[in-house]
């Protein structure tokens, strides 16, 4: 069918020469089959429609279904349509979408395959390819679906009940078992009046019942404002463990993030690591309360990839802008150098309550908590998930900013 | 591609069962070819010939045939059928068919008084008709093989199944790969090529048949068109060409698709493959009607615009040829004059050499053969050929495998049963026909046997053993019998104690006696004839008197001498014995014989 055009023309002069009806006729057949098969096939392209479902977030290890729906929206049929889609290797459960298929006037097709979130991030799915054409070899055209849409792998969460964590924030909403935080809304009993109690204190209902002074008792409480922030500086961490280390980062920001945020604290989040859609480094969230919020968190680290960026001794400053007074600012950093030690240090004369969580395996690590005692912060090694793990028994403290 | 065998064997040939098995394509391609015979048909007729429309549905029939066996041959079964000698039968298949036809319905079918003429004339078979009617089917049938192993290379083929289900095995890809990967899309350039060619060759084949050339009284060819119009079965052959032609454009375009999305390991949906058949069928029906109701002819605007632009590019073009022409002519003629060479002496002609005697023709060579011998040997040469392909065709082809089959084995076995028969009663027959002759050549082949009664007397041999026999005659007369239980060695002992002073010639005589009788050595006649004048006639005349011993032993040593010279003559290849000379005689008998006869 390549040389039909040549062919149409030699026959319509053949024909016009010899004034044949029948010759005629084999032009009008091949002439016309020619241009209604490139028509056809043009408006097969345009008459298509794709539509796709699928779970635009899920946790690392999670599957999501996509569905494709391929819809004819002509009246005439398409002999044949090829779709593609393959999605990103790190979501690879399956190859992809790679189909041929008819579709009748006004038909739909749905079409599935398998996303399985084996790695944190955000990752386009589609845009899928068309390819249609006519029966003869004659159109072939190609196309493109709608935009591409993300689907967001979160990092992994590993799920903490007392981490060892200190605030110096009164009046929060997390007990704690130093008696100065004692919150008066949080009335625990009563007790017999002692001497030097304040008169504020005394219960008068019980004491009316009992006819004896009765004084309340309050439970002790913090609040816990915390300000994560992830360093996540090539440079700032080995190049052997560049990788698993800044993951290991990610999941115990993650962690600790959900933590907070279910136990009802505000939580902001910061790294100089670089968005990957926006392309920023050194970024900060607001702290804020709520599972929304969570959400936003954690979709952050999903985006989030390592840079080669500002040291974080130098960002910690600017990074803890705003936050208030006795804010908990947690570090989480590849070992804890000296420049973040001091910059650590100076956030706790700003009257912040600094904690460093070291993630990269560190054989004198010792050294570098008691150095940070010194100087007035907790540090703790969270290499692994056997490290995570004591945080499932230990609690919150408040105060010391020493590890009981 | 997998099929289980009996015994839950698995027999993997990756051969495309899918796509060889469709008759549907067999049916478009016997349609396109066959419909091609309609060019040279109506060709033919343009020229005054009868119109052999009858030949249309039996090039169809020929096109399927093409079609099918070409499909055949394509199985990995069919293998080792393929070759020159598969389709050398099927051509001969065709010519017979051709001829068959050629008979049924324009020649009508010979009677027994015809096979003489084509005995005697053999080109009396090969009628123009049947000749060209053989040539339009074997045209049909090309096309169609032509055609079918395009769409045969179009499916896909066993490297590129063995390659993907490597893949599924865990094998990579690479070491698979086909070496020399199929281009589908050039293989349907091609057949559409073929295909767009051959139509506008059949289209000029029927607008030929329009022109008309003639020459005016001025002498100028004018050519123009003539009324007529086409048969109606060269338009339904027309139409029937292109259509069955673009459906199996659509066809080869599905084998394209369907091979590379194959390679690429795309899900082809079966609805795809189902509706192909269908969609495309639907819409050439909906271009073939819509066309009909277009203007045809010259009558459209569009035909008058055309030919109107067709003129002026014609004109055009021939005033250019023109002017090019008028150029190059002032051009040469400038030439000529600016450097032109003067005028050369006429070419003188040689004289034509005296004609050569004349020659016998072949046919007055031949004039001494019987007529009909020649037509024979064609006759019996084209039929053992036609016999052989034909046999090879069908047992090939599978046709000797069923019921016919079976008959035909049977037939060819009770054959075989009374050619042997036949063979050895021959055989009986002339052995028994040779055998006095083969008796006589055996002996006279076989060297006779020494002593036998009856040899021929002219031998030396048979002369010694005579002169012996004469000897042992005259001893007997003389009253000295030899005894049955006598050997030749006792006897002469005997006769030597009668007579011992002929000892000597006595021993001698029986031991060339006993030389010609039992020594297988051949005895030479040279001696014999030196022996033969005298002895041959004074031998059997002499006698052993007693009275007489000078006479007897003038006699025996006269034997003695003759016969010691008979068989002491040197044979073809002596063996020299030490202490004997080279003719083999004892020297000192050698001696004391020539001096006996000197």
């Amino acid at each position: 069918m390549y040389q039909l055009p040549v062919a149409l023309l030699l026959l319509l002069a053949i024909a016009i020469l010899l004034r044949m009806d029948i010759i005629f006729y084999v032009v009008y057949v091949l002439a016309g089959s020619y241009g209604l098969a490139r028509w056809w096939a043009a408006r097969n392209l345009k008459s298509l429609r794709i539509e796709r479902r699928f779970t635009d977030r899920i946790f690392t290890g999670e599957n999501s279904t996509v569905t494709v729906r391929l819809v004819n929206r002509s009246l005439l049929p398409a002999p044949w349509v090829r779709y593609d889609e393959t999605a990103a290797p790190e979501l690879a459960g399956a190859p992809g979408l790679t189909s041929a298929l008819a579709l009748g006037p006004r038909e739909a097709i749905e079409m599935e395959y398998q996303l399985v979130g084996r790695r944190r991030g955000v990752y386009p799915v589609g845009p899928g390819r068309i390819a249609t054409g006519d029966l003869f070899g004659i159109a072939d055209l190609k196309g493109a679906s709608e935009e591409a849409r993300r689907l967001v792998v979160y990092p992994r969460v590993i799920p903490l009940t007392r981490p060892a964590l200190t605030s110096r924030a009164p009046y929060g909403s997390m007990p704690s078992r130093q008696p100065i935080y004692a919150d008066p809304a949080r009335v625990g009993g009563v007790r017999e009046y002692a001497p030097g109690d304040p008169v504020r204190s005394i219960h008068w209902p019980t004491s009316a019942r009992t006819a004896r002074l009765q004084v309340k008792k309050n439970d002790p409480a913090v609040s816990l404002p915390t300000a994560l922030l992830l360093d996540l500086r090539a440079t700032a961490y080995s190049r052997q463990l560049l990788h698993n280390s800044t993951e290991w980062a990610v999941v115990v920001a993650a962690s600790v993030a959900t933590y907070l945020i279910e136990a009802r604290q505000e939580v902001g989040l910061g790294s100089n690591g670089r968005d990957t859609l926006t392309g920023a480094t050194c970024w900060t969230i607001e702290p804020r309360q709520g599972r929304g919020h969570l959400m936003k968190l954690l979709e952050w680290l999903a985006r989030v990839e390592v840079a080669e960026a500002e040291a974080l001794a130098s960002w910690l400053p600017r990074a803890v802008t705003g936050l208030t007074w006795g804010a908990t600012v947690i570090a989480v950093s590849a070992t804890g150098d000296d420049e973040t030690c001091a910059s650590l240090h100076r956030l706790r004369r700003a009257g912040l309550n600094p904690i460093l969580l070291a993630v990269e395996p560190h054989a004198r690590f010792e050294l570098v908590r008691e150095r940070c005692r010194r100087l007035g912060v907790v540090a703790h090694l969270v290499a692994d998930e056997a490290d995570l793990r004591r945080w499932q028994t230990t609690g919150i403290h408040a105060g010391s900013g020493v590890r009981p | 591609m997998i099929r289980r065998l009996a015994g839950g064997r698995v027999f993997t040939d990756y051969h495309d069962e899918a796509w060889h098995v469709s008759l549907y394509r067999i049916a478009l391609i016997a349609i396109m070819a066959g419909s091609l015979a309609a060019g040279p048909l109506v060709l033919r007729y343009g020229l005054g010939s009868s119109w052999m429309g009858y030949l249309l549905p039996v090039a169809v029939v020929a096109g399927a045939a093409g079609a099918l066996t070409t499909g055949l041959l394509g199985k990995p079964s069919w293998r080792d059928r393929r070759g020159a000698i598969f389709r050398l039968g099927e051509v001969l298949l065709l010519i017979l068919l051709a001829r068959a036809v050629v008979w049924a319905f324009s020649e009508g079918f010979p009677q027994l008084t015809d096979v003489p003429k084509w005995l005697l004339a053999p080109g009396d078979f090969f009628t123009g008709e049947f000749a060209f009617a053989a040539v339009t089917l074997i045209l049909s049938w090309g096309v169609a093989v032509l055609a079918a192993a395009d769409f045969r290379e179009l499916a896909i083929q066993p490297d590129e199944v063995a390659a993907r289900e490597s893949r599924e095995w865990g094998d990579s890809r690479s070491q698979w790969r086909a070496g020399n990967p199929r281009a589908r899309t050039d293989i349907l350039q091609g057949f559409a090529v073929r295909w767009i060619g051959l139509g506008i060759v059949l289209i000029v084949c029927a607008g030929l048949t329009r022109v008309s050339v003639e020459l005016t009284q001025s002498g100028v060819v004018r050519a123009g068109l003539r009324g007529t119009g086409l048969q109606g079965a060269v338009v339904v052959a027309l139409v029937a060409y292109f259509l069955s032609g673009l459906l199996l454009m659509s066809h080869g375009r599905l084998a394209v698709l369907r091979g590379r999305w194959y390679n690429q390991e795309v899900e082809i949906a079966p609805s795809l493959i189902r509706r192909w058949h269908t969609s495309s069928a639907l819409f050439v029906a909906l271009i073939a009607l819509a066309a009909l109701l277009l203007p045809l002819g010259a009558t459209g605007w569009l035909a008058r615009a055309l030919e109107w632009l067709i003129a002026m590019i014609a004109r055009i073009v021939m005033a250019v040829v023109f002017l090019f022409s008028l150029l190059i002519a002032l051009i040469a003629q400038l030439f000529q004059r600016l450097f032109g060479a003067p005028a050369e002496t006429p070419y003188e002609i040689p004289p034509m050499p005296s004609p050569s005697p004349r020659l016998p023709t072949q046919a007055e060579l031949t004039s001494q053969l019987p007529p009909w011998l020649g037509g024979a040997l064609l006759w019996l040469v084209v039929g053992a050929i036609t016999v052989f392909l034909l046999v090879n065709f069908a047992r090939t082809s599978g046709l000797l495998e069923g019921r016919l089959g079976a008959l035909l084995l049977r037939w060819r076995l009770w054959w075989r049963a009374r050619q042997a028969r036949i063979e050895e009663s021959l055989a009986g027959g002339m052995k028994r026909l040779r055998a006095p002759f083969a008796r006589r050549q055996r002996a006279a082949a076989r060297p006779p046997v020494p002593g036998r009664a009856g040899g021929d007397p002219r031998l030396p041999r048979e002369q010694v053993r005579r002169y012996y026999l004469a000897a042992v005659k005259e001893a007997a007369e003389e009253g000295a019998p030899r005894q049955a239980h006598q050997t030749p060695s006792e006897f002469a002992a005997d006769l030597a104690s009668n007579w011992p002073e002929s000892d000597p010639e006595i021993e001698s005589l029986t031991e060339a006696f006993l030389d010609a009788r039992y020594s297988p050595r051949e005895i030479v006649e040279r001696a014999q004839r030196l022996a033969a004048p005298r002895a041959g006639a004074k031998a059997p005349q002499t006698r052993f008197r007693r009275p007489s011993l000078r006479a007897c032993r003038v006699s025996v040593l006269f034997l003695t001498c003759a016969v010691c010279s008979a068989i002491l003559q040197p044979a073809q290849n002596p063996t020299r014995v030490p202490g004997r000379s080279a003719d083999g005689l004892n020297e000192a008998d050698a001696t004391r014989g020539r001096s006996t006869i000197g």
